[in-house]
């Protein structure tokens, strides 16, 4: 039946001349001034016509885009294709499915009564005016906002026709229904067997670098299996995940699909959960002996059915919809806290990375930054990262570091700056050195991967190289101590006791910062993170502390800090060039002299300015560890009560 | 040796120099203080030197009388000791010169990064003091880039001693404790004693209990560097931070909780200094209390915990020490107290979670070395008992390396009263140019 149809019966009676021409062809209205015909009579035969002509254009839009061949070459094509768009269609179709059957028992009343009169069929037509104009309107918005996927699911549900006659509502809820199954079935199959079954990049999670692997011909996937997917389905499927590398498969959450109506609490736990299970899937696969039992184990049943229930509920509840998605996902979390932190020994892990990336063995890197010394003074060039690893293999070699496999999985790295060698860096035109540039970077296994992503390597990397730098120059200044101790048995001279006093100021500054690095710092934030791992049991929680350790750190380094970031950096600098003046001079001459004064100089400029920021941040509550570090550098007072007075106790030449 | 006895149970080496089964995947570091033979048997980096035989002759006799390389085991041939005679002891190693250095280059030679060398020895006898001086002025010719620590013994200074000569052995020695040791430790009998008889209740601490504690002492001083962590991982950074200046670089220790084996004192929290019990912090000699400056400070502390202590509380500790001035320190620089956190063997039950200990340079040090100064200026003044010491090469012509070493000691006492004042950066230019006036 057809709009084109209706109107012929309807006109029938009353109008004469053939109506193929009495009906335009697209916003059908009863041409104007025709003799019989009332005013009246062609206002209600219009409003009859809009009636057909919306329904017309509810039938071609269910041609166009609700079968599953679609011509794309057809130029009023212009949404994309999509099994949301498809179901909206089919539930279109069924909303329409009450108009159908009045056009029938109308058909009928003509058929036996050829006297009937308009008024009857505007009767029996009216109560579609309303829902008809309101469908359009969301046809509207459909094509000209161009919708796609989960977007049509906030469309329906954030438009204005959920508010207005109870009836429309109920429609459109029925629409929303019909797409909102699509929804459930990818979440359902996402959720508890990690898959992501998107072909038209609908759903509001998606693939980030994804591999595309080839997709054969689009079965139809309207039709699921209750709280599951078809054998085929996921034979397809597999072989989806098969073709991309498994373990380097990230997800996220693709904001622009993600309806309004779901917080991104839930979608992000979604996503959470999903990528569990896909993980464990993928290693079920590779592996088949190691890690058999299934992830949400007999749970999987459970929440099927859970979400089918769902899934059927004629009107979408958010509210129980988190409950099951939470849930699901403390169940993945829980079972993936026992794997990472129970069987892979998450914690070992984390003590492992602190060894290396924070220094923990301090004399491994005591031996590398001797062995390393001459190797990276100089800008690096291709071979240096290649000795500088040989020089770290030494080092751990030579404080009896036995542990091969370990020690294989970190390898430093000395990225060539760009440009050509020796070029002036970005360090206040001091050379880069292959100091300045070296990193460390780590290999992670399954399936500890997912909580060391290169995000967090970087962020470990960045600590490192800051450790390492105060590292460093504690080393010298240690070995200006071993020179000064030479002096023992001599009365000192006016020069040497500067010298002497401006290193043991330095060195005490590092000192304490390494203290409080080591006590306050890394020990504290360790211990912490570690009662945090013990206490729960929940994956997503270690995860989230984990976070919060790395960024402790970060700021407790003062490394976000730019003020205090960069004075450090400077006096770090400075104590430095201190030292290798002091180890590399024989005798002091005025030039030597004139060096050490000028240091002097900015060493005091440096740390008082440094005591200054610490106790402008101490009373501000935002900041305690910068007075921790306050505390350690003017223990007995000496900063406040000489506001960094080293400068008068030098004798001015 | 009761120090190697506590390595060997901190590292899980049983007296033969096996490893036990359980310490085999330890992450400590024995080849700090021992290295491994062919046969996988771990001995002690260490040579033991003597005069007389009695004191190794006991060491051979008890179970860890294979630990040692025996050929690192030294005994005078003529067995006869030094007499109680710093002299004695100091021409006898001269005359041993060539045999005991063949050890200890052999033993250095071994050595992958030597860095330092520690001798234990005692200030007051002929042996430890004499021999000990000598091969402290030796070592620092042979190796002057090595650093050398001393675990020092200071005799009781309370009681009438048995050693009549003790002041001139103590002052000889402290001489070349200042000019060629890098850092002293000071080991004080006198308070050892107290201690064991306050503190630890004992009645009449015998020898292997003040040994005991002074192993614990000396194991607990090198812990970071055996067990190694975040930092102070070679002896220079152990040190570097507690000696600001070349000479003041004698140390005094604290240990927390003192025990000798199972007993149990109750949780202590190891970050308070004044839980420390400073093992040589003689009293302030009555005679110089009142007249000269008694506002003894610290140089520097640094607090080695050992074990698991909630690092949380460390801030708080010195938070607290600081607002109720429990400690004093120095007005002419920046000074703190430092803690390092270290690890525990795993191998050793003991009844406490923790344990600290606190090396610390303070200046009421120099009240050991007034005392010591005072005693022998008494003898000095008689000229007695010179007899034994004249007979020596070194004190042949005259006595002129007594007076030497009274003026070096004095020296000592002096820059120590003058770190307790604000103007102690000024102290050595000030005295160089008292000299050139003079001049």
């Amino acid at each position: 039946m057809d709009a084109t149809v209706v109107a012929p019966y309807c006109c029938n009676q009353l109008v004469r001349p053939p109506l193929s021409w009495l009906l335009a062809s697209y916003r059908d209205l009863v041409v104007g001034g025709l003799p019989h015909l009332s005013p009246s009579e062609e206002a209600r035969l219009n409003r009859l016509c809009l009636l057909s002509s919306h329904f017309k254009r509810f039938e071609s839009f269910i041609k166009r885009h609700g079968g599953e061949c679609v011509q794309k070459d057809d130029e009023n094509v212009k949404l994309e294709d999509g099994l949301y768009l498809r179901s909206f269609c089919s539930g279109l179709d069924e909303a329409l499915s009450g108009y159908r059957k009045t056009l029938l028992v109308l058909e009928e009343d003509i058929l036996n009564d050829p006297t009937l009169t308009m008024g009857h069929i505007i009767c029996l037509t009216e109560p579609y005016q309303g829902l008809f104009v309101s469908l359009s309107g969301i046809l509207d918005k459909l094509e000209t906002g161009r919708y796609h996927g989960c977007q049509i699911l906030d469309m329906l549900q954030t438009g204005e026709w959920m508010y207005g006659q109870p009836d429309i509502q109920q429609t459109v809820q029925r629409i929303l229904f019909t797409c909102h199954r699509v929804m459930f079935d990818q979440l359902t199959t996402w959720l508890l067997n990690g898959l992501l079954l998107d072909e038209y990049g609908e759903f509001f999670l998606h693939k980030t670098n994804e591999v595309q692997a080839d997709q054969t011909n689009v079965d139809d996937e309207d039709d699921l299996g209750i709280g599951g997917i078809t054998g085929r389905q996921m034979k397809r499927a597999l072989k989806v995940i098969d073709g991309s590398d498994v373990a380097h498969d990230h997800f996220a959450i693709n904001a622009p699909m993600l309806p309004s109506y779901l917080p991104l609490r839930v979608a992000e736990k979604i996503l959470f959960a999903g990528e569990s299970v896909q993980m464990f899937e993928s290693k079920k696969q590779k592996s088949v002996a190691k890690y058999t039992d299934p992830v949400l184990g007999s749970n999987e049943e459970k929440f099927a059915k859970k979400l089918t229930e769902l899934k059927h509920q004629s009107v979408f509840s958010i509210h129980q919809f988190e409950i099951v998605v939470n849930e699901i996902r403390s169940c993945v979390a829980e079972h993936l806290w026992t794997l990472v932190v129970e069987e892979h020994k998450l914690v070992s892990e984390l003590i492992i990375l602190k060894d290396f990336y924070l220094l923990g063995r301090g004399e491994l890197f005591l031996a590398f930054i001797d062995q390393a010394q001459l190797l990276l003074q100089t800008p690096p060039n291709q071979s240096t990262e290649h000795y500088t690893n040989m020089a770290f293999k030494q080092a751990a070699h030579k404080v009896l570091f036995e542990d091969d496999d370990t020690l294989s999985r970190f390898h430093i790295t000395v990225p060539l700056k760009e440009g050509s060698p020796g070029k002036k860096g970005a360090l206040g035109g001091k050379v880069e050195t292959g100091w300045h540039l070296m990193g460390l970077s780590c290999t992670f296994h399954w399936p500890v991967h997912i909580i060391f992503t290169p995000s967090v390597a970087e962020r470990y990397n960045k600590l490192f190289k800051f450790l390492l730098a105060v590292k460093r120059v504690q080393l010298e200044l240690q070995q200006c101590w071993i020179h000064h101790m030479d002096r023992k048995n001599h009365v000192p001279s006016i020069e040497e006791t500067t010298i002497w006093q401006l290193r043991s100021h330095m060195a005490f500054l590092i000192d304490s910062i390494q203290y409080y690095l080591q006590v306050d710092v890394l020990d504290t934030q360790f211990s912490l993170l570690l009662s945090k791992i013990q206490s729960t049991r929940d994956f997503e929680a270690v995860r989230v502390a984990h976070d919060q350790f790395l960024t402790s750190l970060l700021v407790q380094c003062f490394l976000l800090t730019k003020p205090v970031h960069h004075c450090l950096m400077e006096l770090l600098d400075l104590c430095h060039s201190f030292a290798i003046l002091l180890l590399q001079t024989k005798s002091f001459e005025a030039r030597q002299r004139a060096q050490v004064d000028s240091q002097a100089q900015g060493f005091n400029h440096l740390s008082s300015l440094l005591f200054k920021i610490l106790s402008g941040a101490k009373g501000t509550q935002s900041n305690p560890h910068l007075s921790q570090l306050l505390l350690r550098l003017d223990f007995n007072k000496f900063y406040s009560l000489a506001e960094g007075a080293i400068a008068r106790l030098l004798p001015k030449k | 040796m009761e120090f190697w006895k506590q390595l060997c149970l901190e590292h899980g080496i049983s007296p033969e120099g096996i490893l036990e089964d359980f310490a085999t995947d330890g992450t400590d570091r024995k080849d700090v203080f021992f290295y491994q033979a062919d046969d996988e048997h771990y001995i002690p980096r260490a040579v033991l030197l003597d005069l007389e035989p009695r004191v190794i002759h006991s060491i051979l006799n008890s179970p860890y009388a294979n630990l040692y390389n025996p050929e690192n085991i030294y005994l005078s041939k003529h067995g006869g000791g030094a007499g109680n005679n710093w002299a004695s002891g100091y021409t006898q190693g001269d005359r041993l010169y060539e045999e005991v250095f063949d050890i200890i280059d052999r033993e250095a030679d071994g050595s992958d990064s030597l860095e330092a060398f520690v001798i234990c020895h005692s200030i007051a006898g002929g042996t430890g003091s004499g021999m000990g001086s000598y091969l402290l002025e030796k070592l620092n010719d042979r190796f002057p880039k090595k650093l050398i620590q001393t675990y020092s013994v200071f005799p009781n200074q309370v009681e009438i001693s048995d050693v009549v000569v003790q002041p001139y052995n103590s002052m000889l020695t402290l001489k070349r404790l200042t000019q060629n040791a890098d850092c002293v430790v000071i080991l004080d009998n006198t308070a050892l004693n107290r201690i064991a008889t306050e503190r630890l209740h004992l009645r009449n601490p015998d020898f292997s209990q003040i040994n005991q504690m002074v192993s614990t002492i000396m194991s607990g001083s090198t812990t970071t560097l055996r067990y190694p962590g975040y930092m102070n991982n070679d002896l220079v950074g152990l040190l570097a931070s507690l000696i600001p200046t070349p000479r003041l670089h004698f140390l005094m220790t604290g240990y927390t909780p003192l025990t000798l084996g199972t007993e149990q004192n109750g949780e202590v929290d190891p970050t308070q200094v004044s839980h420390y019990h400073p093992s040589p912090h003689p009293t302030p000699h009555p005679k110089h209390s009142g007249t000269r400056d008694s506002n003894f400070c610290y140089i520097s502390i640094l607090n080695i915990i050992q074990g698991e202590v909630d690092p949380t509380q460390v801030h708080k500790s010195l938070q607290r020490i600081r607002e109720r001035k429990l400690a004093q320190f120095i007005p002419w620089g920046p000074a703190s107290i430092q803690v390092a956190l270290s690890r525990k063997s795993p191998y050793v039950q003991t009844a406490h979670r923790v344990s600290g200990l606190m090396l610390a340079n303070h200046t009421s040090i120099v009240s050991l070395f007034e005392r010591t100064c005072e005693q022998y200026d008494k003898l000095r003044k008689r000229e007695a008992f010179l007899e034994q010491f004249r007979k020596e090469p070194i004190f042949k012509d005259n006595l002129d390396e007594l007076d030497d070493s009274r003026n070096v000691v004095q020296e000592l006492v002096d820059e120590y009263h003058a770190a307790t004042r604000p103007d102690y950066i000024t102290w050595g230019t000030q005295k160089a140019s008292k000299q050139s006036t003079k001049a």
